[in-house]
């Protein structure tokens, strides 16, 4: 346990910096800094999406700082942890629903849309879309493969 | 694949929640397998078998499998 310890702690530490990254890219993107750098004028849509993409980034990392914390200080909440991450029944299920591939190909296309969003507002639609259904066409087939097995 | 888990964990008054931890795994998957609608992998089956100082055997019920051999 105490090198799954090590391994939360570092989780920890990339949280802790996902949630620093994502404040301030935050204000960043808010600030009249970026409109006086960039050449591009981005849609106020686009711009709103990004804005609540990172927020919510902020937050994801936030709550997994918390959870994490929580566990650590706790052997029992770590045990649970553990065997919650490493079931084997968990593990069937996320197989079936594609899970490890779906999630990794919906992050590069969120984030190719992140970018394209400063360029094309029809590719960013497409891409976050097209992100969008595979990310609920995966949560269904998982959902049916919980209440399934 | 039916299993003996239920009755032997009421008659050691064992939650699932309780009974998972030991063994490594979570409280889900102990109810899955209770209700037959999982079936363990052996590694699951021994650790649980032998949680309560039992063979596999006794714990989990192949009468299913040994019917379809034959």
């Amino acid at each position: 346990m105490e090198k799954y310890r090590k391994i939360i702690k570092k989780r920890m530490i990339l949280c802790g910096i996902l949630a620093a990254v994502s404040v301030v890219l935050g204000v960043f993107d808010q600030s009249e800094f970026f409109d006086m750098v960039s050449m591009i004028t981005r849609n106020e849509a686009i711009a709103g999406f990004q804005l609540g993409l990172l927020s919510g980034f902020g937050i994801m990392a936030l709550f997994l700082l918390y959870k994490y914390g929580k566990a650590i200080k706790d052997d029992t909440k770590l045990k649970m942890l553990y065997n919650k991450e490493h079931d084997e029944r968990q593990n069937l299920i996320r197989q079936k629903a594609g899970m490890p591939m779906l999630i990794i190909t919906s992050g590069i296309m969120i984030f190719a849309s992140i970018i394209a969003g400063y360029f094309n507002e029809i590719i960013f639609n497409t891409l976050i879309l097209a992100a969008m259904i595979q990310l609920a066409l995966g949560a269904m087939v998982k959902i049916y493969y919980i209440k399934k097995i | 694949m039916n299993t003996k888990i239920r009755e032997l964990r009421k008659k050691r008054k064992l939650s699932q929640e309780e009974l998972a931890l030991a063994v490594g795994t979570t409280r889900q998957t102990i109810t899955s397998i209770e209700v037959s609608k999982y079936t363990s992998s052996l590694v699951l089956a021994y650790k649980i078998a032998r949680y309560f100082d039992l063979t596999i055997e006794e714990v989990f019920d192949f009468t299913e499998i040994d019917e379809m051999k034959e």
